[in-house]
């Protein structure tokens, strides 16, 4: 259930980060065709630790909206083999294609996704 | 460029891990692959001295045991009702049948003296994202002492 917070960070706050922050990405659901959506992308994120203390980088995140239709909707998402594309350093003129590492979090109207 | 032998025998593993794999990666400084469902990820642990294969000579001979790891990544659907575990073992013995697949497997092309199966280790990645199974093999070899390039069998 979302709060009064959520809501309006999803109807405004949200879309207004993304307006100033967001770049174009390609969602490319299995089974589904590819959507053209807008992401905020952190590149290069803190290492995650796996259990033996190896650590498991990540090669960014991804903020997108809560969204099957203009983002990735968290119930909609196949971290097994759901993939994406964008431009992993700036300046590249290739797009490269990750996997879903986890779903970090969906809140807000927000789904943030790591990706590897 | 001449490899040291610890070094031609992972790039040996690698090899023939890639006659049953699509996807058989060793670590680089900066990941270039993903950890897909059934790809392979093939490194090394320490390298210990081995003296109770090591022989006297001119120049003596360094006994040395190798730690290989392949690790199969399992990372299926998160609709998959079939078992993770059963895709653990189907990829646990599906590395150990491809280690095995070559005349004196253990060998490793004429570089080791012997190798042996070590433990099958399943892992989960702290997020749940990935898993898979860890299979180690202890590799026993021995180089001249003064030239870890050359063989001594």
């Amino acid at each position: 259930m979302g709060t009064t917070f959520d809501s309006h960070f999803a109807s405004a706050g949200f879309p207004m980060l993304l307006d100033q922050f967001g770049e174009s990405i390609v969602y490319l659901p299995n089974g589904g065709g590819p959507r053209k959506i807008l992401a905020i992308i952190e590149r290069n994120p803190p290492a995650i630790f796996d259990g033996a203390g190896n650590a498991v980088l990540p090669t960014a995140t991804l903020r997108v909206y809560n969204s099957a239709q203009s983002g990735i909707a968290s119930r909609e998402v196949d971290i097994g083999v759901d993939e994406v594309e964008f431009l992993l350093k700036i300046g590249d003129s290739i797009p490269k294609r990750f996997s879903f590492m986890t779903l970090m979090s969906q809140d807000s109207g927000v789904t943030q996704l790591a990706v590897i | 460029m001449t490899e040291p032998v610890v070094e031609q025998i992972m790039a040996n593993i690698r090899d023939r891990m890639e006659v049953a794999f699509d996807n058989v990666h060793r670590s680089t400084r900066i990941a270039t692959w993903q950890p897909k469902d059934w790809s392979l990820h093939v490194y090394q642990q320490s390298l210990e001295s081995a003296p109770d294969v090591s022989c006297p000579g001119n120049p003596p001979a360094q006994g040395w045991l190798l730690t290989a790891v392949v690790a199969g990544i399992v990372k299926p659907s998160d609709n998959e009702t079939i078992a993770v575990d059963t895709f653990r073992n189907r990829m646990g013995a599906e590395i150990i049948a491809a280690a095995t697949d070559a005349d004196n497997w253990h060998s490793w092309g004429g570089l080791a003296l012997n190798t042996t199966l070590g433990n099958v280790e399943p892992y989960i990645e702290e997020t749940g994202g990935t898993s898979g199974v860890m299979v180690r093999f202890a590799i026993t070899f021995r180089t001249d002492e003064n030239d870890p390039y050359t063989v001594r069998i």
